[in-house]
């Protein structure tokens, strides 16, 4: 049931309700009056919305080609699938339907299913259409159209209810009708449905998977648990992989390993490189890492049934010559290197230094997710490691001016021996709470530490200057 | 004399088919009586261990630890195991540069853990593809542990450069264990401070002699020097001799 500005209606009856002259849109005191027993309970669209779309990417091992529809209609949601050259893979169109069936029947859903020649015919037939399995080609398309009724066309509640009112209840009596009076009677959407349904207009959709640029699939006599035999499947598929993508001159430069468990659940591990690569062992040997790295996360369920890899994102890859220049083998080793780290230890934990054109020490260097070599200018005298946040220190003895000649840092005392500076770094204005002025020193103690330090601040403002040590020196 | 001699070559005639042959390239630091220690220079495919004599100077052990990395792997590229904890903060790129090392060339890895920290390590060395790798020896490594890094190190030709706690008694299978002290740095004429210098004692050494020296870094052509006035003692663990 769902609730509306005048109330709570039905939304969805079950067939054992309907049987009892229930339907959807019915007021909820009107059906309880009907039927007291009544059980319901409230609709929950965004839970609904979640639960299509884990189906959704169940289904892709149908057709990598899958969308849900735009919205539910009378409780009842569905899939578009573009089935274009899968069903050779299940043994024809027939077979297809039926193993598609069986498989969600097994998911505990009650389906219908229609394959048509246009997204809109295959629409109508599935949800008013006579048998709960149907299959039209373009000879069989019109006539089985025919016999539906208007709302099947996809148009809105208003139009349909108007139709009706002037008596034409079925696709056939709209059909035959001429064109132009019913153009200037209900406008464009009509006749725009009609021809999408009867295939005279071209109608497309958006798949929720990206288009790969190469994908193999595998569906499995017996469903697998192992993480071993997972592994075996992915190095075969990743075999049958490499000659697509050669034909392409492509790399893969981003895999997708999709696993389709017995009960509607899907598991995705993805996969990036750091170049493109054709090679089936590296490849599985990521993928090694990456189930290694997923150890409890690793839920097989009842078993995997059916496994699909994806190529989402390929790049230009040159054949490769025999004869290889020693600098390009250094190179690929170095690459395979850091993808293997990348798997195991995460993309956030494989990283490269690159430097910031600011004055500001705490923003010269960022720490980024290893891509291309950052290109590094002479920077000055700057310390060797970098304190996370600028400690204080206790000033002891100074020179007004100048240097400190006594701290104490972190409990410790240090007299100064030598001392360079200052270097005075201004703060940046357009950022908010940035602190003023700083003096920068390098001082060295008679051990023979070496402290980055600077005086936060100016003599003869507001507040007394504050020492901090930043850094420090070998 | 003669028949000692002659018995010395045939054992070395007999053992060289053993070294394996990452062990036959080294690295000479520069300095001859240091190389002379090292028996010609470090070895490449090897583990080295670099500690604080103390806290305070494990700056300073870093800072001759990168020397090291700088010697035997040049330009080319690095790997960092960083430590999950570090004291005195993380290595500053512009710092790295300022020292001779090209930040750029370097490949910074973090681990969750212990674990993974060597599997990172053994994975970076087997696939020899980079110059050195810098790492920080987990607390409690056992010799096992570090007999593996050892072969690793071996297998794919490539030296680790692991820094040390400065309390960590653990045995391990290090080919080199240098001890650090700070110590002042050279001066120029202005009274600037021109070169880093260290005091170092190379306390462990296979197949070489121990020894100790006050060596300067020259980060503008990269190389180790010994230094001319300067009085060379033993860095003994929390002594602090070098600190009066």
């Amino acid at each position: 049931m769902r609730q509306t500005s005048g109330g709570w209606y039905l939304d969805a009856p079950c067939p054992v309700a309907k049987q009892f002259g229930l339907y959807a849109g019915q007021l909820l005191s009107d059906a309880r009056a009907r039927v007291p027993k009544l059980i319901t309970t409230p609709v929950n669209r965004a839970q609904e919305q979640t639960r299509l779309r884990k189906l959704n990417l169940w289904c892709t091992r149908f057709s990598p080609y899958v969308a849900p529809w735009p919205e539910i209609e009378d409780g009842a949601a569905g899939l578009t699938f573009d089935m274009t050259g899968c069903a050779h893979l299940f043994g024809g169109e027939p077979a297809m339907l039926h193993s598609m069936a069986a498989a969600l029947a097994q998911l505990g859903l009650s389906v219908r299913l229609a394959m048509a020649d246009s997204i809109g015919a295959a629409h109508a037939l599935c949800r008013h259409g006579v048998k709960a399995q149907i299959i039209v080609d373009s000879t069989t398309q019109t006539q089985a159209l025919r016999a539906l009724p208007v709302v099947a066309l996809r148009i809105g509640t208003q139009t349909v209810a108007t139709l009706r009112h002037l008596g034409l209840t079925r696709i056939a009596d709209v059909m035959d009708l001429p064109r132009a009076p019913l153009a200037a009677r209900f406008g464009e959407e009509l006749l725009l449905r009609l021809d999408q349904a009867l295939g005279r207009v071209g109608e497309s959709f958006s798949p929720i998977l990206p288009h790969a640029p190469a994908r193999v699939s595998a569906i499995l006599a017996d469903p697998i648990r192992d993480q071993d035999h997972v592994l075996k499947l992915a190095a075969a598929l990743a075999q049958d992989l490499m000659p697509l993508l050669e034909r392409a001159g492509l790399g893969a430069r981003a895999l997708s390993l999709n696993l389709f468990r017995v009960d509607g659940q899907v598991l995705r591990i993805a996969l990036r490189l750091a170049s493109a690569s054709r090679d089936p062992a590296h490849i599985i040997k990521l993928f090694a890492l990456k189930l290694d790295a997923l150890t409890e996360a690793f839920d097989p369920g009842f078993g995997f049934e059916a496994a699909r890899l994806d190529v989402t994102l390929g790049q230009p890859l040159e054949p490769l010559q025999a004869g290889l220049a020693q600098t390009t083998a250094d190179a690929t080793r170095l690459t395979r290197l850091i993808d293997r780290l990348t798997s195991r230890l995460g993309s956030d934990n494989v990283l490269r230094a690159y430097c910031r054109d600011t004055h500001s020490p705490e923003r010269a260097m960022v720490l980024k997710p290893a891509g291309a070599p950052g290109i590094w200018g002479d920077c000055g005298l700057r310390p060797l490691l970098l304190l996370p946040r600028a400690e204080p220190a206790e000033v002891l003895a100074l020179l007004p001016e100048g240097p400190p000649l006594q701290f104490k840092w972190r409990g410790l005392h240090y007299r100064t021996e030598c001392a360079e500076g200052p270097e005075r770094i201004a703060p940046q204005w357009w950022r908010n709470g940035e602190s003023p002025t700083r003096d920068y020193y390098l001082v060295e103690d008679q051990s023979g530490h070496k402290f980055w330090m600077y005086r936060d601040g100016l003599y003869g403002a507001s507040r007394p200057p504050r020492w901090f040590v930043h850094g420090v020196f070998a | 004399m003669e028949d000692r001699r002659a018995k010395l070559a045939a054992a070395q005639r007999l053992i060289a088919p053993l070294v394996t042959q990452s062990e036959r390239v080294r690295h000479p630091l520069g300095c001859a009586a240091i190389d002379d220690c090292l028996h010609g220079g470090l070895v490449q495919g090897a583990l080295h261990e670099v500690a604080a004599a103390e806290h305070a100077a494990t700056p300073a052990a870093i800072g001759f630890l990168l020397a090291l990395v700088t010697i035997a792997a040049g330009s080319q590229p690095l790997v960092w195991v960083l430590p999950r904890h570090s004291d005195f903060g993380l290595p500053y790129g512009p710092g790295l540069k300022a020292f001779g090392v090209d930040p750029g060339a370097i490949f910074f890895l973090r681990c969750a853990n212990t674990q993974e920290q060597l599997w990172a390590l053994e994975e970076v060395l087997r696939a020899g593809a980079v110059g050195a790798v810098i790492g920080t020896r987990p607390t409690g490594l056992d010799l096992t542990a570090s007999r593996r890094l050892q072969l690793a190190a071996e297998a794919g030709a490539t030296p680790l450069f692991l820094l040390r706690a400065p309390q960590d008694h653990e045995a391990s299978a290090a080919v080199t264990r240098w001890r650090v002290q700070s110590h002042r740095a050279a001066n120029d004429s202005l009274g600037f401070l021109a070169a880093p210098r260290f005091a170092v004692a190379l306390e462990r050494v296979r197949a070489g002699k121990p020894g100790a020296w006050v060596v300067e870094w020259d980060h503008a052509t990269l190389c180790l020097r010994l230094p001319a006035g300067v009085q060379h003692r033993v860095p003994e663990q929390g002594s602090g001799l070098f600190a009066a």
